[in-house]
């Protein structure tokens, strides 16, 4: 589960970074409507900021009310340490 | 009536000595050790580790040039916006991995980290010549652009040398003193302060002109409405493509995330959380950058011109009457983007000389305290260096920085490699950081042969990969339990 709302924030920024380059940017770098007195290009990039932090706040506390997985497998899951390897 | 100038000298006499007290003071708490010094004992909070982040990426440049842009180049300044934030996202999930790692192992540059990582002293030496070699005509810019302010609002009384040298000593005095801590708390100041003075004066200025920010805007949509839609112009005033923006996004980006500087405040922070929480309030630092907007998008309609487009937000303050106190303010927060950016870099470029350079090369037995009396000789070294380029400039900066910068950004499939790709190597790695810088340099100074018009950086980058790929597979793979112990221990919560 932790995993998916990782990805969904990775997902974020990867959905920003198609938004304010190109093609994606295209249909919103125009002028109006105006929007809090910016032109709509400017606002558009003030929008995705301020979605930024909603996006990371929210994993943030998602973590945080589930330590322990960070969305991949502990350590003693995996890999034993360094001693272990080849004996069984 | 006292003198404008006069007024201006006194308001930024009265901040530069706020700022060496914050710095003076803040040392005191931390250890003797090189720890103590580079990483501030791994101790830094929330507050000291937003503005860390925050006034370290808002330089100089970003005070003066980033206007310059949006009051020349219109929406081709909005890049600014888009690469800040998406080249600092990665920190959220990198951030706590880089320092866990440098909990257990006792790093604190990037370079340790790598040359551990690859168990190599060549990359070592490698990434901190190209580090330094960033850092130097950097900190330069960062004097010069002091300079110029404090030059500008005082009529030209005082001169650019004397306006640097004022601002980099205190830099040198608090550096020297308190290390990484003096770095953290007067950023801390210098962050505050220049946020405080960017809002006023930039909601101020459309306000007092145009009677408001959607008025301006309104005011530019009828007369110049091709300055406020990326992708804006190019240098020459033609429209600017959108392939050299989208890809000014891309380069920068990663560019940002792998500032060496950058990294080792991630040693600094107290925990994971700290490091986290200061990723998610980050992108509000951002927005810092609409007041200067404002600013430079009011000079548009202005009758009057600035000398160049670098100096729009010195002329807009200077030619609109406000009072000298405030001219004054102006000024000290021009400083302190300036100061907050170049007492990191010269702190840094210092740790990493001796950290990465000195002690692996030259004198493998020099001890901790030894250690931290070279670091704040070479600081001491770097700093005058860097004032006499600034002073002296007929070597061409922007063309050496943004030589070094493509290098900078070369480090990236590295540090993804340490972190993801097990089976990646120290000779693949130092080849694809080879191939990926030269290739990069050749194309910026040669940009005929670009294929496709494609950005430098993005040709360098993807045979930098392609290199580490290949290189790695044909080369010894590093022992596992090395390897495994090394991203087993990024990975676990601390």
């Amino acid at each position: 589960m932790n995993i998916l709302v990782r990805a969904a924030a990775i997902g974020y920024f990867v959905a920003m970074a198609i938004a304010v380059t190109y093609p994606g940017y295209l249909p919103f770098a125009r002028v109006r409507p105006f929007i809090l007195g910016l032109p709509f290009a400017l606002f558009w990039q003030v929008a995705w900021i301020c979605g930024a932090v909603i996006a990371l706040a929210a994993l943030f506390f998602w973590e945080k009310k589930r330590p322990r997985s960070s969305g991949r497998p502990v350590p003693s899951e995996r890999h034993r340490p360094s001693t272990h390897d080849g004996t069984p | 009536m006292i003198e404008r100038w006069i007024t201006v000298t006194l308001v930024v006499a009265g901040y530069l000595a706020v700022s060496l007290l914050v710095g003076w003071i803040s040392g005191r708490r931390a250890s003797d050790t090189v720890t103590g010094y580079v990483a501030g004992d791994r101790g830094f909070g929330l507050l000291v580790m937003y503005f860390v982040m925050g006034a370290m990426m808002f330089s100089a440049f970003a005070f003066l040039g980033t206007p310059g842009w949006a009051y020349s180049r219109g929406g081709a300044a909005f890049y600014v916006l888009s690469y800040g934030l998406l080249g600092f996202a990665p920190w959220y999930f990198l951030g706590p991995w880089v320092a866990r790692v440098g909990r257990s192992f006792g790093f604190v540059t990037q370079a340790e980290l790598l040359s551990h990582r690859f168990r190599s002293t060549t990359l070592s030496v490698l990434i901190a010549t190209v580090s330094i070699i960033a850092f130097v005509p950097y900190i330069a810019l960062q004097m010069k652009g002091a300079g110029i302010v404090f030059n500008a609002v005082t009529d030209g009384r005082v001169p650019i040398w004397a306006g640097a040298l004022a601002a980099y000593a205190v830099v040198m005095l608090y550096v020297l003193k308190s290390g990484v801590l003096g770095v953290g708390w007067t950023n801390t100041f210098q962050g505050i302060f220049m946020l405080v003075v960017a809002w006023a004066l930039g909601l101020w200025l459309p306000a007092h002109l145009y009677g408001g920010v959607g008025e301006m805007f309104s005011r530019i949509a009828q007369q110049r409405p091709e300055l406020l839609t990326p992708p804006g112009l190019d240098a020459t005033g033609a429209p600017w493509g959108w392939g050299a923006y989208s890809s000014a996004i891309l380069v920068s980006a990663i560019g940002v995330t792998m500032w060496p500087h950058l990294f080792m405040k991630a040693f600094a922070a107290k925990d994971d959380d700290t490091i986290k929480l200061t990723m998610v309030f980050y992108p509000t630092f951002m927005l810092f950058l609409l007041p200067l907007f404002f600013i430079a998008f009011a000079g548009v309609l202005f009758e009057t011109a600035p000398p160049a487009p670098d100096f729009i937000l010195p002329h807009m303050i200077l030619s609109t009457n406000v009072a000298p106190v405030v001219v004054g303010l102006f000024c000290a927060g021009a400083l302190a983007a300036s100061m907050s950016t170049g007492d990191a870099m010269l702190h840094a470029a210092a740790s990493i000389y001796v950290q990465d350079m000195h002690r692996r090369v030259f004198d493998r037995d020099l001890g901790d305290h030894g250690r931290r009396h070279l670091i704040r000789v070479t600081a001491v070294l770097v700093g005058i260096a860097s004032f006499y380029i600034a002073v002296n400039t007929r070597m061409s900066l922007v063309a050496l920085l943004l030589s070094a910068y493509g290098a900078i950004v070369q480090l990236a499939p590295i540090t993804v490699a340490a972190f993801f790709w097990r089976r990646a190597t120290a000779p693949g790695t130092i080849a694809g950081l080879l191939v990926g810088s030269l290739v990069t340099l050749f194309l910026f100074w040669y940009p005929e042969f670009r294929p496709f018009g494609l950005h430098e950086g993005i040709v360098g980058l993807s045979l930098n990969c392609l290199t580490l790929w290949l290189v790695s597979r044909l080369t010894q793979p590093l022992p596992e339990p090395h390897v495994n112990e090394f991203i087993e221990t990024s990975r676990r919560s601390a």
